[in-house]
């Protein structure tokens, strides 16, 4: 074997060292090395690298987008090319959704790469942008977004590259449920504590419900029985879907998290509860889950929880804090890290979008 | 015994079982049970012979564990608990041994990646880029470079265009 280059590694090895590089930095920097990483990089899909917490209001910080990373402890800010927008991070693959204030347009954004993609106008009010989900489907062809207000809920979908977006809407029942589109379905609790309702996007008919999970922990107060934060994952398990009851007077060490697998059992599908999630870690924002799997990478701990809530600190007001639940223990942790918001959780990818 | 080849020629007699780490060499002696010799064009002998030391400790522990756990069965359920400490800590012995075997200079890990992966050897193949990723984590653009010795290949408007988008990375 000659003098050994790593600047001409193959690529399909290359892939297999940056699969054990879970941290969204390491990632960053080994595709900035040559060429030949470059591109060996490009090729991933970035699914191996765990989600950063997007914090959009960092001292009001128009120029920079604020990525904070749990697992290497680090925060960092990456420069946007344009002033006066808004930005939603959703499950779409490494795009954010970038809302511009001034003309109204809309386009996908991988912060890493700097790519951007154009997306049809939509009349939004943009101080309703924060309950905006957008969904990068799996073939990266058409974009998603849903929008829960006011027992409604609205599904706009355009093609990438497309010219218009078409909507569905109907009706679910109090405002608060978990939502996720999973598998070319909607799924959405009609509230915390209600059935599922299992929607067809495309024609907003209600396929059937699954009834509320029958187990759940035992409030601090009853009367507040429905307050909390509710939510769908798509896991290595398939839907999990995760309750946190919510009091204003909690701490964060006495937090608890109710967890429900989606089981087809004859035919028919239950809310079954789990005590574990095996090595997965999920990530919970103010509605959105992201569930990734640790697979033993770099001795990170699986069968946890991260997630954000508001504290009152002193003369700053509410701020944001970060805290890991251990499912096994159920103990908590804070992590010490403010944010300014609570954060939306934003998987990295420098794989793009072929259009 | 099955006589592996290196690239320049050197000869290699192993037992079977511990060529049989190897898919590719699996495959060939499912296709052609008399075959005794097997010439690897792509690993010179070097390389072979640290692939070799990996293989035949890993077939050894296995080897270990079986007969500990035959031990088990035969001597009943009783002692059942002394079988179950020596698997564990004959795992634990095997980590610390990966770790301190994979413990190499960066052009003998570079010759191993691409030997377990044309080898396929599952095992050492995710320990050599579990080591090169170790290496890799922590460090900036620049301090990756420097340590495998690659040149930037960006032209000044590239690399310029790749500082502004990935300003972290070079800090």
């Amino acid at each position: 074997m000659a003098n050994p280059d790593w600047a001409c590694f193959p690529p399909d090895l290359l892939l297999l060292i940056l699969k054990n590089l879970p941290s969204p930095s390491d990632f960053v920097s080994f595709h900035c090395v040559c060429k030949g990483w470059r591109s060996a990089a490009r090729q991933s899909d970035g699914s191996s690298s765990l989600p950063l917490l997007l914090d959009q209001h960092v001292f009001h910080d128009t120029r920079h987008l604020h990525f904070y990373s749990p697992f290497s402890i680090e925060s960092r800010s990456i420069r946007i090319p344009k002033v006066g927008t808004k930005w939603v991070a959703g499950l779409s693959q490494g795009y954010l959704i970038a809302f511009d204030k001034v003309d109204f347009s809309l386009s996908l954004f991988n912060p890493f790469t700097q790519h951007s993609i154009s997306l049809p106008p939509m009349a939004i009010e943009p101080f309703k942008l924060s309950s905006f989900r957008p969904y990068l489907l799996q073939n990266k062809e058409t974009v998603v977004i849903s929008h829960l207000n006011q027992r409604v809920l609205k599904l706009g979908c355009c093609k990438v590259g497309g010219q218009d977006w078409s909507f569905v809407s109907c009706k679910v029942g109090a405002n608060g449920g978990g939502n996720v589109y999973y598998q070319g379905i909607y799924y959405v609790n009609d509230s915390a504590e209600g059935p599922t309702m299992v929607i067809d996007p495309a024609t907003s008919d209600v396929l059937f419900t699954i009834s509320p999970p029958e187990e759940r922990i035992p409030h601090l107060n009853s009367w507040k029985n429905s307050k909390g934060f509710d939510y769908l994952v798509e896991s290595r398990m398939g839907l999990l879907r995760i309750f946190r009851p919510y009091d204003v007077f909690e701490s964060f060490k006495n937090c608890n998290f109710d967890i429900h697998q989606l089981v087809n059992k004859d035919g028919s599908f239950r809310w079954v509860k789990v005590g574990s999630i095996g090595d997965s870690i999920v990530f919970l924002d103010k509605f959105n889950g992201i569930c990734a799997s640790t697979d033993g990478v770099g001795g990170m701990r699986g069968n946890c929880i991260y997630f954000t809530k508001y504290r009152l600190d002193g003369i700053y007001g509410w701020r944001g804090i970060l805290c890991r639940y251990d499912i096994a223990s159920g103990d908590t942790v804070a992590l010490p890290h403010c944010l300014e918001t609570r954060g939306s959780w934003f998987v990295p990818s420098l794989a793009t979008i072929p259009y | 015994m099955i006589t592996l080849t290196s690239s320049d020629g050197v000869q290699f007699d192993v037992r079977e079982a511990v060529a049989k780490e190897s898919q590719i060499i699996r495959d060939m002696i499912q296709d052609d049970c008399v075959i005794t010799n097997i010439p690897l064009a792509n690993v010179n002998h070097k390389i072979l012979s640290i692939v070799l030391e990996y293989c035949q400790m890993h077939v050894d522990k296995t080897e270990m564990e079986v007969n500990a756990s035959k031990h088990q069965t035969t001597t009943g359920e009783g002692s059942s608990s002394v079988p179950v400490a020596l698997k564990v800590s004959s795992n634990k012995n095997l980590n610390d041994w990966d770790k301190e075997f994979i413990n190499v200079d960066l052009d003998t890990l570079y010759d191993l990646i691409l030997a377990a992966n044309y080898l396929n050897i599952s095992g050492l193949l995710n320990l050599t880029t579990q080591a090169a990723a170790d290496i890799i984590k922590g460090k900036t653009t620049e301090e990756i470079r420097a340590t495998f010795n690659i040149k930037n290949d960006f032209t000044p408007e590239e690399e310029a265009a790749i500082r502004k988008e990935n300003p972290w990375a070079f800090e």
